[in-house]
């Protein structure tokens, strides 16, 4: 069939994908931060990726942002379902980045992550939403689906088990009251 | 080890690679939805052969619908919510932590902003001496802190090996370094800078280093620009506005109102002012603004198709209509000046003044600063954002440098 008769899509390709393209990246690392494995991130955000392209007519006007999260956030909460504790990765699933050895960074990585580790599933949500994409408490308990009460009684409880786990980490109140 | 714990989770996750998963997504999604299509095609077949008569309502299969909220959330293409207050179109911005996923401004070539604005690493700076300069047209001016105490301006030449830090201009600042560069600070030809000092401007020529200094009696100076004439400085103090011809060197000291742009947007006993300027920096007219009032609070930047937009306060009206205080007003000054509103949102993490206007780029697109707090009491998130007016679109440009208090670090200070 000729290219030029090709019946044109609902929605542009490209307003789609410029918009996905700009996000994907933050939303990877998050991902790889709520589950400390890339495989499992990457798929985590391809679904989610997938989910919103399905409905991207409908969603593409009111708030994609907070449906894209709303997907990711709570499909990798429930991907730590049935994964035994021991399967947790202790460092990246990659070949490392062409930079120059530095193992004191390598090790502070893996520290974070292993303090991450020490969270629920939940409370590592709300951490990532909190501190590595500065969202409010009313934002996160709408991604997660939970109150903003909970939301707030799980970052306080997370900051505390962070601080008993990164000893010689300044963490402070992380802002929180 | 000392980190606030944004900086641990994005140590954690900075290698993490950047893999192109849009593109792929899109085709899978629209792969399932023709399936799904073929699928009740083939049901739908299959009902009416067997002869089925009548039809069925039911619910649909509920799907993740995004709810109601009360932030406004952006469209992909950088559209924003509206609303109408008598007469006025307001647009919502998106909160703070949103900012970051506007689209791109899509010709960010054409204003060659980098993605990330500041002043270079200290490894990277040169020093303007007398043995030369910058003869790129600069596109923005910083101010870092110098040893000993004040600022010295950092220039930026996106075609230049270098940004290039200027030692003979230490800028003290008595009424905060934020007015020391403001919207026209840099000359139209992009070579030359004004700073206001008490009691006197500073004109500093990039490309020989050359700097002049111009007395004006008056020490209160807090604002300095060129006028659109190319020779006139519009200097203003706490109570009076001054004209320096930076040929001559001569002052004046004119009885009306003075401004360096086409423009500008002004509150006079209690009313907000459209005013126009000559190319000389001198008041040509004035009208007062329609629509509810607002009380402008930045210093205004206009276009010559005739735009003008600046930081303003939206008190009464705005704050029943759309709960939002402040933000940023754009006007026509060729037609009946009916603002144009892109109000900020409100929160903790958004500070008075949040939006202050830098400059136009094409096309009627506004360059703005916007300033947030950052989550936690951890200083300020400063980023540059672009409106387009006659559109209603919202993009990013460029996110700014931390400021902090070391020498050689960024004050927070910068002009475009």
């Amino acid at each position: 069939m000729d290219d030029a008769r090709e019946p044109q899509a609902p929605w542009p390709d490209d307003e789609f994908v410029d918009y996905a393209q700009a996000r994907q990246h933050t939303l990877l690392r998050a991902a790889y931060l709520m589950t400390g494995d890339l495989p499992i991130a990457e798929r985590l955000v391809r679904s989610a990726l997938v989910q919103l392209g399905r409905q991207w007519p409908r969603v593409r006007e009111e708030q994609p942002d907070l449906y894209v999260r709303r997907l990711l956030y709570r499909d990798a909460v429930a991907s730590w379902r049935g994964r035994p504790p021991e399967a947790l990765p202790t460092g990246p699933a990659w070949d490392e980045p062409d930079q120059p050895w530095d193992a004191d960074l390598v090790e502070r990585r893996r520290e974070v992550l292993r303090a991450l580790d020490a969270l629920t599933p939940r409370q590592r949500a709300v951490v990532v939403l909190r501190w590595f994409e500065e969202r409010g408490e009313g934002d996160i308990a709408q991604v997660l689906g939970c109150s903003v009460a909970t939301a707030h009684a799980d970052a306080v409880e997370a900051l505390g088990r962070l601080r008993d786990a990164l000893p010689t980490a300044d963490i402070g109140t992380g802002g929180l009251r | 080890m000392t980190a606030d714990l944004r900086e641990l989770l994005e140590l954690a996750s900075d290698d993490v690679p950047d893999l192109d998963l849009a593109a792929p997504a899109w085709h899978e999604a629209r792969r399932r939805n023709r399936a799904v299509v073929r699928r009740s095609a083939l049901v739908a077949g299959g009902l009416a052969a067997a002869g089925a008569v009548g039809f069925v309502v039911r619910d649909r299969t509920p799907s993740p619908e995004p709810r109601p909220s009360v932030t406004a959330t952006v469209a992909a293409n950088g559209r924003m919510p509206t609303a109408r207050v008598d007469g006025v179109t307001v647009y919502l911005a998106p909160d703070p932590p949103d900012e970051a996923l506007l689209p791109r401004y899509p010709d960010a070539a054409r204003l060659q902003i980098p993605r990330h604005l500041g002043p270079a690493d200290l490894a990277i700076r040169a020093e303007l001496g007398p043995e030369g300069g910058v003869d790129e047209p600069l596109r923005a001016v910083f101010l870092v802190v110098a040893e000993g105490g004040g600022y010295h301006p950092v220039l930026f030449a996106p075609d230049a090996p270098f940004q290039v830090e200027v030692p003979a201009v230490r800028v003290n600042q008595w009424e905060g370094v934020q007015s020391a560069l403001g919207p026209r600070s840099i000359s139209d030809d992009r070579h030359r800078v004004v700073i206001p000092q008490p009691g006197r401007v500073v004109v500093l020529d990039a490309r020989d280093g050359s700097v002049v200094t111009i007395e004006v009696p008056d020490p209160t100076l807090t604002l300095a620009g060129w006028a659109r004439d190319h020779t006139t400085v519009v200097a203003r103090g706490r109570d009076d506005g001054w004209l320096v011809d930076v040929e001559t060197r001569s002052v004046a000291h004119p009885a009306r109102a003075v401004n360096p742009d086409w423009a500008d947007l002004s509150a006079r006993e209690g009313t907000a002012q459209l005013r126009t300027f000559s190319g000389s920096g001198t008041l040509t007219g004035s009208r007062p603004l329609l629509g509810p009032p607002v009380v402008p609070n930045t210093a205004s930047v206009s276009n010559t198709e005739g735009w003008v937009a600046g930081g303003a306060f939206l008190p009464g009206a705005y704050q029943t209509a759309v709960d939002r205080s402040q933000g940023l007003v754009a006007v026509h000054s060729d037609l009946p000046p009916t603002p144009r509103v892109l109000a900020a949102s409100t929160g903790p993490l958004v500070p008075k003044g949040s939006y202050r206007a830098l400059g136009w780029g094409p096309q009627d697109v506004v360059l703005f600063e916007s300033r947030s707090e950052r989550a936690g009491f951890q200083g300020m998130v400063r980023r540059v954002l672009a409106w387009d007016v006659n559109e209603g679109l919202l993009y990013q440009v460029a996110d700014v440098d931390r400021a902090a208090g070391a020498p050689g670090e960024f004050s927070g200070t910068y002009t475009l």
